[in-house]
């Protein structure tokens, strides 16, 4: 299994569009940090400008938290697209290239073999996560200094303390690793289905813009639906940025998804198993 | 009106008292009465200017003290403040590397900063029991038109000269209220506590355009509705008076 896996990644890392992930990331932190750096105040006054009509606000709002925060808000929505490109590409694409019947006449069940390629992708999407960890956080914090965090809801103004931020973006990565693996799962299963990577990534792409569609519409037809979309738990790392915790809600979303994983990875093996290999 | 009062009263005695001897002891009562509330309005001023004698010993100080903010949609930790004040009315709080809310108008927070360097008419306003102590109400109208300032209602010992209570209309900042409590810096006018007190009921956070948790949503639910106020309190640990301040605080 071990070997399967290694054999799995080598192909992942051996492709140079896996890293073309790793750049965009890099290339939209590194946009987002210069503009923060170049006009951040202005964009600060504008953001606040519904609260400093009536209050005041003093300190230094725009530090490398609230920039790393504004980071994942904005990179998560986008990260999906990224890691289907790789997930919705593990099967799909040995099928394009002719290499997937080949492979299962190799001495290795097919259950074996799903799990591997699943598991490849899930360390690809780890390792994108600690990536984009490394640029939205370390980065920013060193440029723009740590402070305390301030976070506008519509329900409320958060400000957490300094010495109280670090470990939940920790614990927001980690249930970011757990949304993401989500998205892989959905993207592997889909990539079952197509002898071309493009129609998982598309699919994928499809269902989750669908559903986060109907996951932030707030109308009342919608809401019924919402909690058994994927999609609205997948923001649940934001529940870590909650004074306090909402302890019961975010671990809720995480059961959710991992369930949603166990369920589409197990799709895929039972659905691979029957599957009449023709290309 | 008082005027024409006394011209009405003064004609009607005058036609109907023809011996003039009768009417002179009515016409100084008359005059003692017309000069009560002259006496009073001396006793306001009086009043205004023995607080703000107090107030102004104090040129500047740095008080270091814990701020509390207690507002429905404000989740903000309790913390230490640097409490920066100049005159003369110069007010700054500052939380190491961290941020601090306050309501627009929370200058009152200061005492000094909403008396010194602004005149006032003052109006006496009776007397009222609080505290279970009978302290002088005082009325101030600001003296100068562009003043955002309407009325400010002031409580105060008379026996110390200090202010317990001021209740302060705005144009824009609405109305609010400071209450005060004194302990070891009472010599010099500065209180140990101070809790401001103001109208939430008009404050609206608009709809977040973001993605929003829905987790966090209804935790945000099951929080109490609160009472249209908000508060903000800072304790006062210690201050330093009189002993400059760094350049560059306001």
């Amino acid at each position: 299994m071990l070997q399967l896996l290694q054999i799995e990644l080598f192909k992942i890392f051996r492709r140079p569009r896996t890293y073309i992930s790793f750049v965009a990331i890099g290339a939209i932190v590194m946009l987002i940090l210069l503009a923060f750096y170049v006009d951040g105040a202005n964009y600060m006054a504008f953001g606040l400008q519904s609260l400093t009509q009536s209050f005041e606000i003093q300190g230094n709002v725009l530090n490398g938290y609230l920039i790393c925060f504004i980071i994942l808000q904005t990179l998560l929505i986008h990260v999906p697209l990224l890691i289907a490109l790789v997930a919705g590409d593990q099967v799909a694409g040995e099928a394009n290239m002719g290499t997937l019947r080949l492979l299962i006449t190799k001495p290795v069940s097919r259950t074996n073999l799903m799990l591997a390629k699943f598991f490849a992708s899930a360390i690809y999407t780890m390792m994108l996560l600690v990536w984009m960890a490394f640029l939205a956080l370390l980065l920013p914090v060193l440029i723009f200094g740590t402070g305390d965090l301030m976070i506008l809801k519509s329900e409320e103004v958060v400000v957490l303390s300094k010495a109280d931020v670090l470990w939940r973006y920790f614990a927001a990565f980690g249930f970011a690793a757990i949304a993401m693996t989500t998205v892989a799962a959905l993207a592997f299963l889909l990539s079952i289905f197509a002898e071309n990577s493009i129609g998982p990534i598309v699919s994928t792409m499809s269902v989750i813009i669908v559903f986060t569609i109907l996951s932030t519409l707030d109308i009342p037809i919608f809401n019924a639906i919402k909690p058994f979309l994927f999609t609205t738990h997948m923001i649940g790392w934001k529940g870590f940025f909650d004074e306090p915790v909402s302890w019961q809600q975010v671990l809720q979303s995480a059961g959710i998804l991992i369930i949603h994983i166990v369920g589409l990875v197990v799709a895929s093996v039972i659905i691979f198993r029957k599957k009449d290999i023709l290309s | 009106m008082k005027a024409i009062t006394i011209k009405f009263s003064l004609a009607v005695l005058l036609h109907h008292c023809t011996n003039i001897k009768r009417v002179i002891p009515i016409l100084l009562v008359m005059l003692l009465l017309s000069g009560t509330s002259n006496l009073l309005a001396q006793d306001a001023n009086g009043l205004l200017s023995e607080i703000k004698t107090k107030l102004q010993k104090v040129n500047d100080y740095v008080g270091e003290g814990n701020l509390v903010t207690d507002v429905s949609f404000i989740n903000i930790p309790d913390s230490k403040v640097k409490v920066y004040f100049r005159q003369p009315d110069q007010f700054r709080i500052i939380k190491a590397d961290g941020i601090s809310i306050f309501p627009k108008g929370g200058m009152s927070v200061s005492l000094n900063t909403l008396l010194s360097g602004k005149d006032f008419v003052a109006v006496p306003g009776g007397y009222t029991t609080y505290n279970k102590k009978k302290m002088a109400v005082v009325k101030l109208l600001p003296v100068a038109e562009n003043s955002d300032v309407v009325l400010t209602t002031l409580v105060v010992d008379e026996s110390t000269a200090l202010v317990h209570k001021t209740t302060t209309t705005t144009k824009d900042n609405g109305t609010y209220e400071t209450f005060l409590e004194y302990g070891k810096y009472l010599s010099w006018g500065l209180p140990d506590k101070v809790l401001f007190v103001f109208n939430t009921n008009a404050y609206k956070l608009p709809k977040a355009v973001t993605m929003e948790y829905e987790g966090s949503k209804k935790a945000a639910a099951k929080k109490p509705a609160g009472d249209g106020k908000g508060r903000v309190s800072v304790t006062y640990d210690r201050y330093l008076i009189n002993k400059g301040l760094p350049k560059g605080i306001f």
